[in-house]
């Protein structure tokens, strides 16, 4: 078996001092495999996010390892840690958070291109056109700012941006939660064609049991910062072998009464 | 940004503007309208107003034209209130920006010094530099925004503070944009519209420590100011009370046009961010 | 039985410099003394728009309203802030960060209930137990700040049935709460209304919950009213082309997965937008050339009932 993608082992990060103090995460070890979906999932509080940007270099850890295709991503620092940057992103949950207000499309595309690519500003315009295209979104919304699009339209920008560095991983927190059901299941095959395409990998972040069964490969159980449970998707939901992971599952509301 | 202008174009904010712009045209025009030097004697002193039509605001204890010192006290009040205003706005975004946005002890230092500068009076601050440094008009403008840029600087740091958790932040970190392009370039621009407002009480306090400066004879030597012109018309105030009351209606003007623009675009902006969802 | 609530032709649209947006055109419906109805719909549907309407809570100014909303089981209306609960998606923002929350129920049974200061902290320890916070005595002096999302939410609602409302309008209750969190309000709210007799309005854009905690549905569409009628019928055999499409599009832990989900195309049109047809017909599967030129009519009763053309002609054949 080929190494994984992304490793992280033995991570611990705690925040506050003296009897303030909260363990986030207690010990996490964790890999994903390139071109997968791992669904990361867990009640608020569980460390989740904590972990999301512990991967993202975000925040520093208290101790553990990181390992990026090969690389120890917590030795990286300035030019070393930018150029790795290109090749792990992150959208947001919340789509319109997550965008400059004052910024267009046009712009908010073009900073990764000129961050990451050096790119002149002839090419970026032809490279903002394709990555829009990529997204489904119509060119004419280049010019717009992210007030004025609707909540899909802005989780693609986002899902664009994040593309634009050619990464192979993609962080998504929560990425459709704050979307309307119409508008989600776009998305998400969005996202899925896209991961096909591009042989991306995922770390989905979520704690909707429903999305998590229809997105992922993969999933971790996370609890009061520890991982409790990871297996497939298939073993999860028929077999889960956590308290906490029926509990979540029990809890998800179902469409239709069961009997 | 149309909708901010229409909210703006109140009675307030139109005679703001157009009281500000007859103050500019009178810098501007001064010497189309009063050619040569304003310090020079033109004629006989102490012509009352609207006696000599040569004269028609008269002149002064040494002869010099009154409407020609007014209006070129006009200019040198727009230089120095407003190149101070923009030296006094340029450093408190900046410290403002930097305390709020990387936080820690350089936040600690920065806001440590704001209170220092803050526990003197403005005024007393300015003094003490202007009589340290003696009176120019570089001093002037340093000695007036040294007092001031607090107000700015405080203002920003809470903006940025509070963008600073939003996650377009983190966006930017997460594509490897450095830290301080970040703040400067995606981060102040959404912090800008309270100190917009602010700006014109800087340009009106910058106004009024402009011309208390030089009614102690503290100003720019070089040029005629509607403080020294107050202060001059001191000592024939029983006799000759025009002297000191046309260049104080001019200060009281300008002010009142300054805050009256300030008012109105605080107005039109606070009700943009207040729009039923 | 007298309804509790009935709306008539509710219309209110928002002033945008010199237009108006319609975000509610003519809602009809009547809600009998303890029924739950579900108002579902995605975001800018008219759904919260609909409920402020029905709790008198819409701002004066730059609003343009039409219709009745008439409370026949309370003789006519509704008493300002006592007949009618309402707890919000963000209690955060529905709770006074500076009061304790003891300070504010209490507050709240002094002004309606006429109690003293004292019988009113000691109603509000009881609410708080009633609401499920372990230790009430002890959280009557906390502040909002230091509560956890879903014990805010608890104590949103027990604010909210402290003069003892005859009805409770939840908006999006469970929105900004984890799954397990989200699992224990819906179960609190079904329990308290059932205690209370209280009658229920949940707004919300998720049909599972709905379906999960209503008894009546209504599915809005920029502004009107797609279907209406019995949730289990709403879930089970859906008849809008929008409802059908929203069933298919909903995802359940039970399934596994399908290669690619059903989708529904476009987007929801632009508040203001003139619309000479059905709202729905650029996303419709089923739509035809009528559907683009005139509005559909309500075919069925007043309580159960789908706003589109092709029922309304079927109904046009029966009769």
């Amino acid at each position: 078996m080929s190494a994984p993608l992304l490793a992280v082992s033995g991570l611990v990060k705690a925040f506050g001092a003296g009897s303030r103090r909260v363990v986030a995460l207690d010990g996490v070890d964790l890999e994903i495999n390139a071109g997968e979906t791992l669904a990361l999932v867990g009640p608020s509080g569980s460390g989740k996010t904590t972990l999301a940007r512990l991967i993202l270099r975000l925040i520093e850890p208290d101790g553990g390892r990181i390992v990026f295709a090969g690389t120890d991503l917590l030795s990286c620092r300035g030019e070393a840690l930018r150029r790795m940057r290109a090749r792990f992103q992150m959208v947001f949950q919340d789509p319109l958070s997550a965008l400059n207000p004052l910024a267009a499309v046009q712009r908010l595309l073009a900073d990764p291109l000129r961050i990451h690519g050096g790119k002149t500003t002839a090419t970026i315009d032809a490279d903002v056109a394709s990555l829009l295209e990529l997204v489904r979104l119509s060119p004419e919304l280049a010019g717009r700012h992210p007030h004025e699009l609707s909540g899909g339209q802005r989780q693609r920008v986002n899902i664009a941006r994040a593309l634009a560095s050619g990464p192979e991983l993609l962080v998504l927190d929560e990425p459709v939660s704050a979307l309307d059901i119409s508008v989600r299941a776009q998305i998400l095959n969005l996202l899925r064609d896209i991961q096909r395409s591009r042989g991306l990998a995922y770390l989905f972040i979520s704690h909707d049991m429903a999305v998590v069964r229809a997105v992922a490969d993969r999933v971790a159980v996370m609890d009061h910062g520890r991982i409790v449970e990871q297996g497939s998707v298939e073993a999860v939901f028929t077999q889960p072998a956590h308290d906490q992971t029926r509990a979540l599952i029990a809890a998800t509301p179902r469409l239709r009464r069961a009997g | 940004m149309r909708a901010v202008l229409r909210r703006f174009a109140t009675g307030g904010g139109i005679a703001g503007t157009v009281l500000f712009a007859l103050v500019v045209l009178a810098a501007l025009l001064a010497a189309v309208i009063a050619p040569g030097d304003p310090m020079a004697m033109a004629g006989r002193p102490l012509i009352q107003p609207f006696s000599d039509w040569r004269f028609p605001l008269g002149t002064d204890r040494l002869g010099r034209d009154v409407l020609a010192e007014l209006l070129h006290g006009a200019r040198a009040t727009l230089i120095v209130s407003g190149a101070a205003a923009l030296v006094t706005l340029l450093v408190g975004i900046t410290i403002g920006t930097l305390a709020g946005f990387i936080g820690g002890r350089l936040d600690d230092a920065l806001m440590r010094l704001a209170d220092a500068f803050q526990s003197v009076p403005t005024f007393i601050l300015a003094l003490a530099f202007v009589s340290i440094a003696g009176p120019s008009l570089a001093s002037v403008v340093t000695a007036v925004s040294l007092g001031a840029w607090t107000a700015p600087a405080r203002v920003l740091r809470a903006e940025i503070l509070s963008l600073r958790r939003r996650e377009f932040v983190d966006a930017y970190r997460v594509l490897g944009m450095p830290p301080l392009q970040i703040a400067f370039r995606e981060v102040l621009p959404n912090a800008l519209p309270p100190v917009i407002t602010l700006a014109a009480v800087i340009v009106a306090n910058a106004i009024l420590v402009e011309a208390a400066l030089s009614f102690l004879g503290l100003g720019n030597p070089n040029s005629v100011t509607w403080g020294a012109m107050i202060a001059e018309g001191r000592a024939v105030i029983r006799s000759a009370p025009y002297l000191s009351a046309i260049p104080g209606v001019a200060v009281v003007v300008t002010v009142l046009a300054v805050n009256l623009i300030g008012d109105a675009a605080n107005e039109a902006i606070h009700a943009r961010r207040v729009q039923v969802p | 039985m007298t309804a509790l609530l009935s709306a008539d032709d509710v219309s209110v649209a928002y002033r945008d410099g010199a237009r108006w947006l319609q975000a509610v055109d003519r809602v009809s419906f009547a809600l009998p003394p303890k029924a739950r109805l579900a108002i579902m719909g995605e975001s800018g549907s008219g759904k919260t728009t609909l409920a402020l309407a029905i709790a008198d809570l819409l701002p004066h100014d730059g609003i343009r309203r039409s219709g009745a909303v008439r409370w026949p089981a309370l003789g006519g209306a509704a008493r300002p802030g006592r007949d009618v609960g309402f707890v919000f998606q963000d209690p955060m923002s529905s709770l006074n960060p500076v009061l304790s929350v003891g300070e504010q129920i209490a507050e709240v049974a002094v002004t309606h209930l006429g109690l003293s200061w004292p019988a009113a902290l000691d109603r509000a320890a009881e609410l708080l137990d009633r609401v499920g916070l372990p230790r009430p005595r002890d959280r009557l002096t906390s502040f909002p700040h230091e509560l956890s999302g879903g014990q805010r939410q608890r104590v949103a609602l027990a604010m909210a049935i402290t003069a003892e409302p005859k009805l409770l309008i939840a908006d999006e209750p469970t929105s900004a709460l984890d799954t397990l969190t989200q699992a224990q309000i819906v179960h609190l709210l079904d329990r308290l209304a059932t205690e209370i007799g209280l009658a229920l309005v949940l707004v919300t854009h998720d049909l599972a919950l709905a379906a999960n905690l209503a008894g009546t549905g209504m599915l809005m569409y920029a502004g009107r009213v797609a279907e209406l009628g019995p949730i289990e019928t709403m879930v089970s055999a859906p008849r809008h082309p929008y409802l059908q499409a929203l069933v298919a599009a909903s995802l359940d832990p039970d399934r596994p997965p399908t290669d690619r989900l059903a989708e529904i195309p476009g987007i929801p049109p632009q508040p203001g937008a003139a619309i000479p047809g059905c709202a729905f017909e650029p996303r419709c599967p089923r739509a035809r050339s009528a559907c683009r030129s005139r509005p559909p009519g309500w075919a069925g009763t007043p309580a159960d009932g789908v706003d589109c053309i092709q029922f309304d002609q079927l109904a046009a054949v029966h009769r």
